[in-house]
This record gives structure tokens, C-alpha cells and sequence, in this order.
């Protein structure tokens, strides 16, 4: 499956799913224009992906864990949405047995940030988010 | 001197002793947006403020821009009014307080529904402003997303006072919006 690579302007994060490298991160700034027109293709990618890792986990039995990486400066409250969209699709897969994890990250200094991720966490079923302050 | 830039002068005068940081009167656009966000952000870097009041600020800079935005694509004002009258973004500081002061217009038929979500997120301490943000954001299928009202409760939670807020009557069809965020030091 093709890594999806997003640039990072002004006003939108940069985007980097490549599941060759294993590496998965979202980070920057989210207030885009249109907000739906960025995330529901990092969404359909998940969707896709979903269908990698039920295959993988069908055929392997376990798979390694995929760690998804926020690494967000802010976001607005519109992307708050879609964020919570790319969660949830992830606690999907968790709840189906495929080895998923979150990293939350916050500056230090933004408790804001953190208090975020954990109002997020409580909307979660199976999906394990761990908090890492930088 | 001319009448308008003795008028100019008045502004400026004015806008200088309510400690006027920051001030925009017209159509705001994404890229306008942008902008004024970066010069924003530029200002608060030089400015002594902890980052976290800072991001706050900005979190409500944007939802307050945001708004605007919403409204005025949903409203044709010059069409109703029959002349220009854009939107209006101000920010100040006074004593220990960041203020935030927005105006547009918006349809009457609205006034209600703003005015009992505003007193509604009043109403609300940070605990109650928390599992309402959270409750949104738990309901709210894609197709709702347009009229959300997220953003309120996030300039609440950011602002951490009472918003205040006017409506004042234009037309039978449009009244004056203003809302004010406050954010203290």
C-alpha cells in the first residue's frame, strides 16, 4: 500500500502514514480551509489500511504494533472533529485484534494540549493512548 | 484637513486609548485569516505572556475568525442591506486582560438559538464546559458538522470567563452580532 505523505502549509499539519518505514505521524498546526476536504482522505487511507492489517493479522495471526503518532501544535475546533474520526477508525481496528496504539504528544507547557488527548481517550473504547510530553 | 482624515485621526485616536493591538474591518477570508494569525503570533512571541495563555488566545482568535467566516458565507449582507458592511475583529489589552471582540451580522431567525448557547456555555463551569465539549464531539455525525457549535464551548473552556454578547437589531431580517472573549493574565 502507497504511504500517505502530506506537506505541512501555514494552516494544515503535515501528514506522513508510511507503512513501509512503519512510521505514522500527524504534527503542525490544524485550522485548514476546507477541513473536511483534508481529513476524510487521511481517513479513507485508515480505511484502506484497515483492510492491510485484518489481511496481515488473518494470515500471521499477530501483527507488530503500529504506533500513531499526534503530534499536533494546535488544531481548531472543526478539525477536533475529523481528529476524533482518525481516532476512533483506529479504536475500531484495536477492537478487532489489530495491534494499535496512540502517542499523544504535548509541549510541556500546553497542559491544554494534554487535557486534549485525554478528553479524546474517554470517547475510546479499546485503543491505547499513551502521553508524551516534550 | 479633510473631514475623513480628521475621522481617521478620531479612529486612530480612539482605537489607541482602548489599547488596540490589533484591529480588522472587512471581508475575512482563509488568507486574510492567515495572515492576521502569523502577525498574531509574531506579537505574542515578543510578548512576556506564558505560552499556554498564549496558544489560548490564539485558540480563540481562530474560533472567533472562524465564526465569521461561517456567517458571512451564509449571508449575503450586502444583498440584505443593500450596501457593504463587513465584518468586524478587534483585539485589546487592559490592565490584565486580553479582549476579544468580534461583530457581523447575523439572521434574526438565529438570535435565539445563539443567545441560549452562549448562556448555555455561561452556565457551565470548566468540568461541566469539559463533558459538554465532549458530548459534542461524541454526537455529532459528519453531516451536522457545518452547524457544530464546538467552537463556542472551546472559546468558553480557552477563555475561561463569561463571554459577554449583543445582538443589536438592523433590519426584521439581520441583527448585529458582537461577542467578547476575555482571557486573563
Amino acid at each position: 500500500m502507497n504511504a500517505l505523505l502530506i506537506d505541512p502549509s501555514d494552516f494544515s499539519p503535515k501528514v506522513v502514514f508510511d507503512p513501509v518505514k512503519n512510521q505514522f505521524e500527524i504534527s503542525g498546526e490544524s485550522r485548514p480551509e476546507n477541513t473536511s476536504k483534508f481529513y476524510v482522505p487521511i481517513l479513507d487511507w485508515l480505511v484502506q489500511y484497515q483492510s492491510v492489517l485484518y489481511w496481515e493479522k488473518d494470515k500471521f495471526g499477530q501483527s507488530p504494533p503500529r504506533v500513531f503518532e499526534f503530534k499536533y501544535d494546535y488544531f481548531n475546533s472543526t478539525s477536533a472533529k475529523f481528529i476524533m474520526d482518525l481516532l476512533m477508525q483506529l479504536d475500531k481496528m484495536a477492537q478487532d485484534g489489530c495491534s494499535v496504539q496512540v502517542k499523544w504528544f504535548y509541549d510541556k507547557r500546553d497542559e491544554d494540549m494534554k487535557e486534549s488527548g485525554e478528553e479524546f481517550s474517554k470517547l475510546l473504547k479499546k485503543l491505547p493512548i499513551e502521553f508524551v510530553e516534550t | 484637513m479633510t473631514r475623513e482624515i480628521s475621522e481617521a485621526l478620531e479612529i486612530h485616536q480612539y482605537m489607541n486609548d482602548k489599547n488596540v493591538i490589533m484591529s480588522f474591518m472587512g471581508e475575512l477570508t482563509h488568507q486574510v485569516t492567515t495572515s492576521l494569525l502569523k502577525n498574531l503570533k509574531e506579537n505574542m512571541s515578543s510578548t512576556n505572556v506564558d505560552v499556554v495563555t498564549q496558544k489560548r488566545l490564539y485558540g480563540i482568535i481562530v474560533e472567533c475568525l472562524d465564526n465569521i467566516s461561517k456567517h458571512w458565507v451564509a449571508l449575503d449582507i450586502e444583498k440584505v442591506l443593500g450596501r457593504a458592511s463587513p465584518p468586524l475583529f478587534m483585539l485589546s489589552r487592559k490592565d490584565n486582560h486580553y479582549f476579544i471582540v468580534t461583530g457581523n451580522h447575523v439572521p434574526n431567525e438565529q438570535v435565539d438559538f445563539l443567545i441560549k448557547k452562549i448562556e448555555l456555555v455561561n452556565a457551565l463551569d470548566k468540568k461541566g464546559l469539559q463533558d459538554y465539549y465532549r458530548q459534542t464531539l461524541a454526537k455529532e455525525s459528519p453531516l451536522e458538522r457545518d452547524n457544530a457549535g464546538l467552537g463556542i464551548i472551546d472559546i468558553a473552556l480557552k477563555s475561561g470567563n463569561k463571554l459577554e454578547y449583543e445582538f443589536k437589531p438592523i433590519t426584521s431580517a439581520v441583527s448585529f452580532y458582537v461577542i467578547q472573549a476575555r482571557i486573563s493574565l
